[in-house]
């Protein structure tokens, strides 16, 4: 194999750039073609402070269910360390609109992304979702995620890494996805979908 | 496009290895397999240097879960390290660990040094961005022996992630054991558009 040659595995659907934007929402190019997606994220930054960066498919009304880990550590000599299972924010089948008080916004969208910072220019989020067979029609539709985010609060930087993985409990098709944050705009950022091969 | 393979480089013996980035990729992913250093119990780390930083010392804040096994009955846990280079704030502006290292061991039933080898990857996300910093994380597995027993042959996969303080664009990269040199490694580094 030789250097400048394209390895093939992944395949460019589409590039969606976020300008103060309400969703990012995916809407075509879901489909049988490949047996996996993933959505990649690119400096995503939002116009709130503090918010959850979130998803859901189809009809945006889906049963989802997520466990979630994270890790955050405060910039600083004395790093205000944390790790562990973030039950908080898990993701749970039968979730209403209204129903998490923990959430603004819809709370049938499932949070990937937590405590996402807004103070500063520099404040986003960045990494991969991956969607498993979102054709199949027997199964319930497997994903995971893994973000990197970085969080102004006040004069603190905290560095946030978030680990999601669940299930959405349908046996329909999956054929779109939206991702906003639980309450305000994406001011910027941009999500790439592959198809995986 | 897919991932597209922009460059090998093999190590043998060497102090380190350098990676050029032109900032054509929106990602960029090193993989680093069989790794292994020439002095015991030394991981493989990295720096970047930036467009008006040429040194190799930027401010990386990082950190990072594990589990580990051993080739025994024990282990079977998960845990994290609480230190640089693993675990880092900005201000230390040292290298990030990346890959755990074996070296030299060659006795016991764990030691095999051929077989003492780490391997993982390391991805940036939007490394010519120049407004805000760059994230990253990586993943890596590797074999490590205290004394050659089972007991204390050990199998820990490391995710790392974190930040380079840095709003501007990423220029190059350089891995390097944190004491002595790479024995063996091959490096590629890959890019996705």
């Amino acid at each position: 194999m030789g250097d400048g040659e394209v390895i093939m595995g992944l395949t460019l659907i589409s590039t969606s750039t976020a300008s103060s934007s309400a969703s990012i929402a995916i809407t075509s190019g879901i489909d049988d073609t490949y047996m996996a997606y993933e959505f990649h994220f690119y400096n995503i930054h939002g116009a709130e402070d503090l918010q959850l960066f979130t998803f859901q498919v189809n009809d945006y009304a889906q049963p989802i269910q997520t466990c979630m880990y994270r890790i955050h550590t405060l910039d600083s000599s004395s790093p205000d360390t944390s790790a562990g299972p973030m039950a908080t924010f898990d993701q749970h089948i039968g979730e209403t609109a209204t129903g998490n008080g923990s959430q603004d916004g819809d709370d049938r969208f499932a949070a990937i992304g937590i405590y996402t910072g807004a103070d500063d220019a520099t404040d986003s989020l960045s990494g991969m979702m991956k969607l498993y067979d979102p054709s199949d029609t027997t199964y319930s539709k497997h994903f995971i995620s893994r973000v990197t985010l970085n969080s102004s609060q006040q004069s603190a930087e905290y560095l946030h890494t978030n680990i999601v993985s669940g299930y959405i409990k349908t046996t329909s098709a999956v054929t779109g996805i939206k991702f906003q944050f639980d309450d305000g705009n994406i001011d910027s950022g941009v999500i790439k979908m592959f198809g995986v091969s | 496009m897919g991932w597209t393979l922009v460059q090998t480089q093999t190590a043998s013996s060497v102090s380190f290895i350098q990676f050029t980035i032109d900032g054509t990729y929106d990602e960029i992913m090193f993989v680093v397999t069989h790794y292994r250093p020439t002095t015991d119990e030394q991981e493989l780390e990295w720096q970047v240097k930036t467009s008006s930083y040429g040194s190799y010392n930027r401010g990386i804040q990082s950190n990072n879960y594990l589990m580990w096994v051993n080739r025994g009955t024990g282990g079977d846990q998960m845990s994290f390290y609480g230190g640089s280079p693993w675990w880092q704030d900005s201000s230390d502006a040292e290298t990030q660990a990346f890959l755990g290292g074996e070296g030299t061991t060659t006795t016991g039933t764990g030691g095999n040094a051929a077989q003492m080898g780490a391997s993982g990857a390391l991805t940036f996300y939007k490394p010519q961005d120049t407004t805000h910093w760059k994230h990253w994380d990586a993943k890596q597995s590797n074999i490590y022996t205290g004394n050659g027993t089972l007991a204390q042959t050990n199998n820990y996969p490391i995710y790392t992630s974190g930040y380079v303080k840095e709003a501007e664009a990423l220029t190059g990269i350089r891995f390097n054991c944190r004491s002595g040199s790479i024995a063996v490694g091959t490096f590629s580094m890959y890019g996705l558009a």
